[in-house]
């Protein structure tokens, strides 16, 4: 019955794939690449999809295709859409899956028939920007092929100890400020899975000795991460085993650190941001929360990288609240992250730390405050929700997205009044600049979405472009736009503009996958805060006028914000 | 208490629903501000609706639906206040989407939770949560769809006669025309329509009958245009309660097939597109039901004898009556629905003459004065209609079998092409002739004259209207002659058929919903969605889909196909082959890819030269797309000299013959030659006759290269002033 499961997902996710390439064949080159792009991440996210839940994925297939076939070809709004979709369904059809997975499951192929698709699923959802050109890219096929297995499988081990749900937290929340899982979050599950099967007393010693060997192989790679992996899965040992753990990591944090205290410290806040139940664990759970959040603090020191904190988010993960208010307002907490980490690190946006860009939603710089906001948030509602017995889940989602809407809306500025909204401007030598008349409308700022071609070669800080505003009383402010930090060339992810020496660029607002090249184009966005408020006159974007013949700026959008 | 509490929180929604729009969320002109404004009012009636459902025995919804649809509401309505904010343009339709899936999803939801309260037999009485569900559902898609449609067919007259039974106490219109009283509820000028009556001293009263402006009138005084509406929808959600209602008359023992049915009928289009809309049909349709429920508990009928006491058939005669009487005066033509009902009342009571008297002579004495009235007011018995269209032998088979296929399939006005799943009656068909022929026979005389009427006339499709408009009177019943098929529902055959159809049903539902100017199409054998298709495919996708007002071969394929092949895949096969919704979701995805791929190889063999798929450099569309009863002419393009048109064409072979069918519109004496071009190569010249008509011109086979266009070039022959024009009709293309 599995097997014919697993045929009608393929002919689902066959289907959505189909109706992609076929589309793409009716469409100008420059829109097609796209369109397949789409439709490829469409059908084997479908097919993830439908392996957890068939009715949420059947319902999410025909939506997908509608949205992909109906909607305006320029701009992000359609791949945004497409992505939108298929990560609320993905996300809506893991929760039911989740749901009906028997809760004492300790069958190995029962839990890997639950975490197979799910790690799939996600890493296409984080990573699915490595589909272009995959099958030429042996990393890339092991990121999003292989990598998964190794999580499902570490999952599947953790789920048979500390059950589905925990262990699903603990694989997905380590993902999230790594936008999905890298060698080093799946070395790290490895080992934390393979230790708690080598130091189960009921598991068979060859097993034992097997998964310790498995436990203890990714020192060889990954030595720091793995080393505090193992660290964390004695956790279960007992009192003893935490304190050891303890203290080996505060040794460890002493002896071999690569960042300093503070530094640290500042990265420690992932850890109550991302897994606020730690701040209020449950009976039983605060040896693990307490040792979480102390190994957060080594790892910080000791591990370098974006993924230094998977192991204690990992352990933080198993801390996960089983039932109660607790529990439903840790799972919304952690749907609510999940899924919007999914959408900004996903085309179009493809950002480098879309974590740290879903909490600057909020208004709040990514640190200590928005942390300890979310856990005294998180704590005072599962508070407020411990007598709201079976209603608590809906009512923690409401409050969560209520929350979490309101400080997005308070954050966000006042309306934008978009120039360029439509067409793309390109300064070139033989079109140096532009203008448009504003008629007196009122602004504070300016926003300009750009990106530069043919300027890899172009130094760091070197003027590219200006952009000037004419207030009604004739005063004239500029801003001067600088390669590599306002902007940069368009194929900034390319290896051979990326690895030039000098070479730089700043954190991309969304990207556009382009026609011919089969990368993705960045854009990139600058701020510009006017003086003072002031009725416009007029506004000019010029070309600098000392740039390479080739070099040209390309204007996406300018916004006019009051 | 729970009075009190019910209120005591409706009024809270209501006075959140006046902070938020106090508050000034969002501008006056925004397109969301009503709904905004609204949604804690309805959120609060949603909630108190679960609330005393769940009292009355229903099951508590799941947490997690719940939750998702309590994070997907707040969600949303972010999405609504910071859309401006965000680097997309027109988001607007998609958000909309979304709230009308999550309303939809809402309603789907509570139906099966509210499964319990049918018990195991219909009650003869269903809850009246029935009714308050769908009422709220179409109150809450009030302010979009108003919004985003203004009033139109015959919407606005029937306004203006509320408005003057409401501010002058009379039905004479000339005052409310002159003194613009449209512009209450319209932002174009009205005039009378072709056809409405002029008084002696210059009164102008409407061809439509006062009785639905009267139905109106009390909430149009307290609400205006939304207050009528208001009524709207709960006549509306009437009718699907109703249905619920008399289904346990015919099905009593099939409780959840009936709740699906039902489900469909509230919740999925056609009937929801009426919803907020103002037609007589709705209104027609539930004194239809009104009497068909009392017709079915009169002693006797269906054998047994529920209502023995002779009050009470007293009672259940005169609610018929009351009905029956109503009919015809919505609209003349329901007098085709009246004289049944008479008809089946008799039956099902065992056939007494005694009320049959009464009712025929009431019911022929009220006939007669609206004859006569129309006489003297219109000086025609029948308004705007002649004898001759109720004459049935001045009608061809072909017409019947257009207009009767054409009321289900046809793909801008028929039942199917708007919600597909109710194709599910199909494989209801043997099950009623076999074990449910009672329901069958009343279907049949009730609706039998008026389609015998309705069918067959040039405006089957009812004008410019929203799908299957005229037959919206049966659609009840078809409702519940779904119910045997359901019944079938657990193979697999029929769950992977369901959900394929179900999932197409609902993404064209969202579709009409979100924009419901797309439910009113031209009869012109296409759709706005396939015209879209065909601009962005550059090809002729419309001659894939049956029409009835243009005829061509998928007129009849689709028909003959869907009665064999649904059938059968609603039975076979009866293995489980995996899951159904799977299966279903692939297949319709893999159907829609048929779409382009068909439109680009089919060969082509007849260009409709007026279709957006042909590219025109000038010249006008002939008759005008406003002209009324349009499918009396031959939609053509009017090409005048120095313009041409290049239409797509898939090649069927080396060598091809045309025919071009085309009208000389002569402005002065130099010749008219039309050239014709494969690409950029000419195939042949060729001179129109001054003659009078459409003149079929067949030119000489030709060898066509693959993939060029056909072009029609009318070259510039004379200075004159007012050039010469030619009124295209088609190109009939055979390929060797």
């Amino acid at each position: 019955m599995r097997a014919v499961r697993v045929a009608a997902a393929i002919a689902l996710g066959g289907a959505v794939l189909a109706a992609g390439q076929v589309w793409a064949g009716f469409q100008a080159p420059d829109i097609a690449v796209e369109t397949r792009f789409l439709g490829l991440l469409a059908s084997l996210v479908v097919a993830s999809s439908a392996l957890l839940a068939p009715g949420v994925a059947a319902g999410v297939a025909p939506l997908a295709v509608t949205l992909l076939w109906v909607l305006p070809l320029d701009g992000p709004g359609r791949a945004a859409s497409v992505l939108a979709v298929l990560v609320l369904g993905f996300a809506a059809a893991v929760v039911l899956a989740l749901r009906r997975l028997d809760q004492g499951a300790r069958r190995l192929p029962d839990l890997l028939a639950f975490f197979l698709p799910v790690a799939f699923g996600a890493q296409l959802l984080f990573r699915g920007e490595r589909l272009v050109g995959a099958t030429a890219s042996l990393s890339a096929l092991g990121l999003l092929a292989a990598l998964p297995v190794g999580v499902a499988l570490a999952a599947a081990l953790l789920a048979r100890r500390y059950g589905a749900p925990p262990a699903l937290a603990a694989a997905l929340v380590p993902a999230l400020p790594a936008s999905g899982w890298g060698l080093t979050v799946t070395l790290t599950l490895v080992a934390l899975a393979g230790l708690g099967e080598a130091i189960d007393p009921e598991v068979p010693r060859r097993r034992r000795l097997a998964a310790l060997a498995v436990a203890l192989a990714p020192l060889g790679g990954e030595t720091r991460a793995a080393g505090l992996a193992v660290l964390a899965g004695l956790s279960p040992s007992g009192f003893f085993a935490s304190g050891l753990a303890a203290g080996l990591g505060l040794l460890l944090a002493l002896v071999v650190p690569v960042t300093g205290w503070r530094e640290a410290f500042a990265i420690v806040a992932w850890l109550p941001l991302l897994a606020p139940w730690v701040a209020f664990p449950p009976r039983g759970q605060w040896q693990r929360a307490g040792l979480a959040l102390l190994l957060s603090v080594v790892a910080a020191r000791v591990v370098p990288g974006p993924a230094c904190l998977a192991a204690p988010l990992a352990l933080a993960g198993l801390a996960l609240p089983r039932e109660g208010a607790r529990a439903a307002v840790a799972g919304a907490w952690l749907g609510l992250t999940a899924t919007g980490t999914a959408l900004l690190a996903s085309y179009p946006w493809l950002r480098d730390a879309p974590l740290a860009d879903l909490v600057a939603l909020s208004g709040w710089p990514p640190g200590w405050l928005p942390a300890l906001a979310v856990a005294l948030a998180a704590t005072l509602l599962a508070v407020v929700l411990r007598r709201a017995g079976a209603g608590a889940l809906p009512a923690a989602a409401l409050a969560v997205s209520g929350l979490a809407g309101a400080a997005v809306m308070a954050s966000l500025p006042p309306s934008p009044f978009p120039l360029l909204a439509h067409d793309i401007a390109v300064l070139d030598q033989s079109r140096p600049h532009e203008s448009a008349e504003l008629g007196g409308r009122l602004a504070s700022a300016v926003v300009v979405d750009t990106h530069l071609v043919h300027a890899a070669e172009l130094p760091a800080g070197a003027p590219v472009a200006s952009v000037s505003v004419e207030t009604v009383d004739g005063r004239r402010w500029t801003r001067q736009l600088r390669a590599g930090e306002d902007t940069a060339e368009w194929a900034a992810r390319r290896p051979d503009v990326a690895l030039r020496p000098g070479f730089l660029a700043p954190p991309p607002f969304r990207a556009r996958l382009e026609p011919t090249a089969e990368v993705f184009a960045e854009v990139y966005r600058v701020h510009w805060q006017l003086p003072a408020a002031a009725p416009l006159a007029r506004l000019e974007v010029a070309r600098e006028v000392g740039l390479p013949a080739a070099t040209a700026v390309v204007f996406y959008r300018v916004e006019l914000r009051p | 208490m729970s009075t009190v509490r019910t209120v005591s929180r409706l009024v809270l929604g209501g006075l959140a629903s006046w902070g938020v729009a106090s508050s000034g969320l969002l501008p006056a002109g925004d397109p969301f501000t009503s709904t905004l404004n609204l949604l804690p009012l309805w959120v609060a009636g949603f909630a108190e609706l679960s609330r005393r459902a769940e009292r009355a025995g229903a099951r508590r919804v799941g947490l997690l639906p719940r939750a998702f649809e309590r994070a997907a509401l707040i969600g949303l309505v972010v999405a609504v206040l910071v859309r401006d904010r965000l680097p997309f343009d027109r988001t607007e339709e998609p958000i909309a989407a979304g709230f009308a899936l999550l309303l939809l999803a809402w309603g789907a939801r509570r139906l099966v939770a509210w499964r319990p309260l049918l018990g195991t037999r219909l009650p003869d009485r269903p809850s009246a949560l029935f009714l308050l569900l769908p009422l709220l559902v179409y109150l809450a898609l009030l302010p979009w769809s108003t919004e985003h449609r203004p009033p139109d067919g015959d919407e606005p007259w029937y306004l203006l006669i509320t408005h003057s039974l409401v501010h002058d106490l009379d039905a004479e219109l000339s005052n409310n025309y002159r003194n613009g009283d449209w512009r209450g509820f319209l932002d174009r000028p009205m005039e009378p329509q072709p056809g409405d009556p002029e008084g002696k001293h210059g009164e102008r009263y409407s061809r439509h009958n006062a009785l639905l402006p009267l139905m109106l009138a009390p909430a149009y005084a307290v609400g205006g245009k939304l207050g009528a509406l208001a009524v709207m929808a709960l006549l509306t959600a009437a009718v699907a309660w109703f249905t619920l209602r008399l289904a346990a008359r015919y099905v009593p023992d099939r409780p959840g097939e009936a709740l699906m049915a039902y489900g469909l009928l509230a919740l999925g289009p056609p009937l929801l597109l009426y919803s907020y809309e103002i037609w007589v049909e709705v209104p027609a349709a539930l004194l239809a039901l009104v009497a068909l429920d009392a017709i079915n508990r009169l002693p006797g009928a269906n054998g047994d004898s529920l209502s023995p006491w002779r009050t009470e058939r007293a009672r259940l005669w005169w609610v018929i009556a009351v009905a029956v009487a109503l009919l015809p005066l919505l609209k003349i033509r329901f007098m085709l629905l009246a004289a049944p009902l008479v008809a089946l009342a008799w039956w099902h009571a065992g056939r007494p003459w005694r009320p049959l008297l009464a009712l025929g002579g009431a019911l022929g004495a009220l006939a007669g004065g609206i004859l006569l009235h129309n006489r003297l007011i219109f000086g025609n018995p029948l308004k705007i209609h002649s004898w001759q269209e109720v004459e049935l032998h001045h009608y061809t088979v072909r017409q019947y079998l257009l207009g009767g296929s054409g009321l289900f399939w046809d793909v801008a006005f028929g039942l199917f092409a708007c919600a597909p799943l109710w194709l599910v009656l199909l494989p209801a068909v043997p099950t009623l002739f076999a074990r449910h022929r009672g329901l069958l026979l009343d279907l049949a005389v009730f609706v039998g004259p008026y389609m015998a009427i309705v069918v067959p006339r040039s405006e089957w499709y009812g004008g410019w209207s929203p799908p299957f408009r005229y037959a919206l009177v049966a659609l009840p019943l078809l409702a519940i002659a779904l119910v045997p098929a359901l019944a079938e529902r657990r193979r697999f055959g029929a769950r992977t058929l369901a959900a394929g159809l179900g999932l197409l049903t609902l993404v064209l539902t969202l579709l009409w919903v979100v924009t419901p100017g797309w439910t009113y199409n031209f009869a012109d054998g296409r759709t706005y969605l396939l015209d879209h298709l065909s601009r962005w495919l550059s090809a002729d996708v419309a001659r894939l889909f049956p029409s009835s007002v243009r005829a061509r071969p998928a007129t009849w394929i689709w028909p003959l196909v869907t009665v064999v092949l649904v059938p059968l895949l609603w039975r076979f096969p009866r293995r489980r082959f995996g899951p159904p919704a799977l299966w279903g979701g692939a297949a319709l995805v893999a159907m829609a890819l048929l779409v382009p791929v068909a439109a680009l190889e089919l060969p082509t063999r007849r260009i409709e030269l007026e279709d957006p798929a042909v590219i025109k450099t000038g010249g006008h569309l002939h008759p005008d797309a406003w002209v009324i009863d349009r499918t009396r002419f031959r939609g053509s393009w009017v090409l005048r000299e120095g313009e041409e048109l290049t239409a797509p064409v898939v090649a069927g072979g080396r060598r091809a013959t045309l025919a071009v069918e085309v009208q000389l519109v002569r402005h002065h004496p130099s010749g008219a030659i039309l050239e014709l071009w494969a690409g950029d190569r000419r195939l042949v010249t060729f001179e129109l006759a001054d003659r009078e008509g459409y003149q079929r011109i067949d030119l000489p086979e030709q060898e066509w290269p693959a993939g060029e266009p056909l072009r029609l070039v009318f070259p510039a022959s004379s200075s004159a002033p007012l050039p010469n024009g030619a009124v295209l009709d088609f190109v009939e293309i055979s390929w060797r």
